[in-house]
């Protein structure tokens, strides 16, 4: 026993920690995740970081690393405004940290700078990993090759009662200026972070169970910061909007987001008021077909009564003319029976013995527009005589 | 008298018939104040038909509108 060297602990500690601070003096650039992070009241952050070769491989690495409050203060804002983002569990970051041994929390990393851009180009090429297998796979046209009822009123809206936008949205749609009435129905679910893809697809599922009940899925959720919206360029979340048997409309975040959950609805708006805005032009462009269709209909009513109007005009002028010809023609009649009597007037023809002969309400000229039976009616100078042919003879019999 | 149980299309038929024979040359002129009556009654009607109908078209108008 006494031959051994015996060191307490701390010596052993103290040993470690001279032999790494001692190889590792400098400064070094890692690539990490966190894995998680809190904040001291103090200001001091620690983080939990990891390393994983790929998204499916086991973690291969742990450490806790630190950013002292002094440096945070520095480095909070510079990332957050490069990255549009806090710094968050699930991101990957470039570091530069100082390695320190401490005989009490053995190894940690102290932070002592950061590389935003790095992070922002992670989750660019996660993002463009994404787009590809979901195009590869002919997801991203699916949900877009479905017909949009023409007047989508029952409305299925995945959301958060308390996410920002959503009461901006509901109040926009239903007090819209034209007074279109819509049935919305919120599936609530949560919009952000790590779980809100798996909590989408699940309010997803419960909406394809009661599917002929609506007419489009309304995804929506105000802006927020990068990451917080990250979750909508998860592939899973994706790939079932992709898939879903009635038409997705997302409006999510701010004018300049575009996310691959996006892409792979059917229709996307900037924000949940362009959303609610969508559903109200639709409709407002249903009444203008309508107003439209209307107007053509309108006149052509309008072109058919003032045709229908000018016929009976022109019937109106026909007869006005066929009864003067009339008159003119018995007139013409009787002046020529006066000349050939040389009577001075038309009765004066008729008291000479002379007669008109009617049969059916038309003048009789010949004998042969008579039968035996026949009721003609005789126009003689003091009245009018009806009498029945009992016999004829032509002149030539 | 004109029937008005006649529709707008009876009574342009009638109107047509009534034109027709006033038209006429070997009429006698003795009918033709009677058939110009019935035929001045169902221009009448008819105007008064497409009148109703213009009214009803305003009507449908307003109600979109």
């Amino acid at each position: 026993m006494a031959d051994k060297v015996q060191l307490t602990l701390l010596q052993l500690q103290e040993q470690i920690r001279e032999s790494v601070e001692g190889k590792m003096c400098g400064k070094y650039w890692v690539k990490a995740e966190i894995s998680d992070i809190k904040n001291h009241p103090a200001g001091h952050c620690y983080l939990e970081l990891l390393d994983k070769p790929s998204e499916q491989e086991p973690v291969t690495a742990r450490a806790q690393a630190i950013i002292w409050a002094s440096q945070y203060r520095l480095i909070k804002p510079y990332f957050e405004t490069s990255t549009g983002s806090p710094l968050a569990k699930g991101m990957h970051i470039l570091i530069c940290v100082q390695v320190q041994y401490s005989p009490l929390y053995s190894v940690s990393l102290i932070v002592t700078d950061i590389d935003p851009s790095f992070t922002v180009g992670e989750q660019e090429v996660k993002r463009q990993k994404t787009i590809i297998r979901l195009r590869e796979e002919g997801m991203l046209e699916l949900n877009g090759s479905l017909t949009l009822p023409s007047l989508p009123v029952r409305v299925a809206v995945i959301s958060s009662e308390s996410a920002a936008g959503y009461s901006d949205f509901l109040r926009h749609l239903h007090f819209n200026e034209y007074g279109y009435t819509f049935k919305t129905e919120l599936f609530g679910a949560l919009m952000q972070g790590e779980g809100a893809p798996s909590s989408i697809i699940r309010a997803l599922e419960m909406i394809a169970e009661r599917r002929d009940e609506f007419d489009a899925v309304l995804i929506i959720r105000g802006g927020g910061s990068s990451h917080d919206l990250s979750c909508f360029d998860d592939y899973e979340l994706s790939l079932n909007i992709a898939q879903f048997p009635i038409p997705v409309i997302t409006g999510i975040g701010h004018e300049q987001d575009y996310h691959v959950a996006d892409m792979a609805a059917h229709t996307s708006v900037k924000t949940p008021t362009a959303a609610a805005d969508f559903l109200i032009d639709i409709f407002a462009g249903e009444e203008q077909q309508l107003d439209y269709l209307s107007g053509i209909i309108r006149q052509a009513l309008s072109k058919r009564i003032s045709n229908e109007e000018n016929t009976l005009s022109q019937y109106s002028s026909r007869i006005r003319t066929a009864y003067r010809l009339l008159l003119n023609s018995h007139n013409h009649i009787l002046d020529i029976l006066e000349q050939r009597t040389g009577s001075n007037s038309s009765s004066e023809v008729l008291a000479k013995g002379y007669a008109m002969l009617f049969k059916e309400g038309k003048r009789i000229r010949h004998a042969d527009e008579m039968e035996p039976g026949d009721i003609i009616k005789i126009v003689v100078s003091s009245g009018r005589v009806f009498a029945t042919v009992n016999s004829k003879q032509n002149d030539k019999d | 008298m004109t029937k008005t149980e006649l529709t707008y299309k009876e009574a342009l038929e009638k109107l047509q018939e009534l034109v027709t024979a006033i038209e006429d040359p070997e009429r006698d002129p003795e009918s033709l104040p009677d058939d110009v009556k019935k035929a001045q009654e169902l221009i009448g009607l008819c105007r008064k038909y497409l009148r109703d109908f213009d009214r009803k078209l305003d009507g449908l108008t307003r109600e979109q509108g």
